[in-house]
């Protein structure tokens, strides 16, 4: 053999093809195919017929429905007070973006139902505020109470010894 | 998070609810703000912790331990007994929820594994903390 077969032998060690970005898409590919499966599996699974060939909803469906029911019926209505003294965002005092609320004082009325954790967690962990629940009942009756609450602010003491007074609570955006 | 330590409540609008809301929140935030520094144990910027306490059957909010790793921080929900806070004073509610807190920092942390966080140090130092401020004593020899 020669230096130059030597140097340049093609058979032993060869380098590995670079796979490219093609394995990658591939991978992407194989993802969204399994996913629309599932998907596709999930849309049809929705009705079942029973023994009479009647048409109904399966199980799963029903579960779920079921689930989201007991959630409506199970929800709170709530209020978010001043923890201490101090200044607050406000929404309703025109062009000014903060109101001094005391401890205890009313910053906003709401609704929470099991499993929406989230609306009011950075309330609590990123303003000087506290949840109090107020009622509880279903989604419907908390609501009526919400709106109750937010238009009834108006006359609170706390509100009417303010100059301007609030048309609703100062983190309350809208009416409902 | 507005501070490194945030205490707040999940209260009923009522008599039990005002033995955490008005003073006890505030003071249990005050002495941790006061005496500890995050930064001394490691990464973690904040811990807020949520004292719960409604009526039996609250199927709305649940207990949580959770770690955000992008914002390195601690979110906790835990439950006092309603009926534990009603038969207590506002001192004895201060010193239940000092041992909540407490307790929880000694089972959560250990399982969460939080890297670059000295969590054994950081609870021993608030048992410290709360051990002097007489919270993990009885209400009557204290």
């Amino acid at each position: 053999m020669n230096t130059v077969s030597k140097n340049y032998r093609t058979g032993a060690n060869p380098i590995a093809p670079y796979p490219g970005p093609m394995r990658g898409i591939l991978l992407f590919i194989l993802c969204c195919c399994i996913l629309g499966l599932v998907a596709l599996w999930e849309e049809n699974d929705f009705l079942i017929q029973d023994e009479n060939g009647v048409v109904k909803l399966s199980p799963a469906r029903e579960e779920k429905l079921d689930k989201r029911l007991h959630r409506l019926e199970n929800a709170e209505q709530y209020v978010l007070t001043a923890r201490i003294d101090g200044y607050y965002p406000c929404y309703n005092c025109g062009k000014d973006t903060l109101i001094y609320l005391r401890a205890g004082e009313v910053w906003k009325y709401g609704v929470s139902i099991q499993g929406e954790k989230g609306r009011y967690r950075n309330q609590l962990d990123g303003k000087e505020l506290l949840y109090r629940v107020q009622y509880k009942g279903s989604i419907q009756e908390c609501l009526q109470q919400e709106a109750i609450k937010i238009y009834q602010y108006a006359l609170l003491p706390e509100n009417l010894k303010r100059n301007p007074r609030l048309i609703r609570p100062p983190g309350n955006k809208v009416d409902l | 998070m507005r501070n490194q330590f945030v205490i707040s409540g999940i209260l009923e609008d009522d008599q039990v609810g005002d033995k955490l809301a008005f003073n006890n929140v505030v003071i249990l935030e005050k002495v941790l703000s006061e005496y500890l520094k995050l930064s001394n144990y490691g990464d973690v910027v904040g811990i807020a912790f949520i004292f719960m306490v409604t009526t039996p059957g609250d199927s709305i909010h649940e207990e949580e331990f959770t770690y955000r790793p992008k914002k390195k921080e601690i979110y906790i929900q835990m439950r006092l007994p309603y009926q534990e806070v009603e038969n207590a004073s506002e001192t004895e509610v201060l010193h239940l929820m000092a041992a909540k807190y407490l307790q929880t920092l000694e089972e959560h942390l250990p399982k969460k594994k939080i890297a670059h966080f000295d969590s054994a140090r950081f609870t021993q130092d608030v048992q410290h903390l709360f051990e002097q401020q007489g919270w993990l004593a009885s209400v009557e020899a204290a």
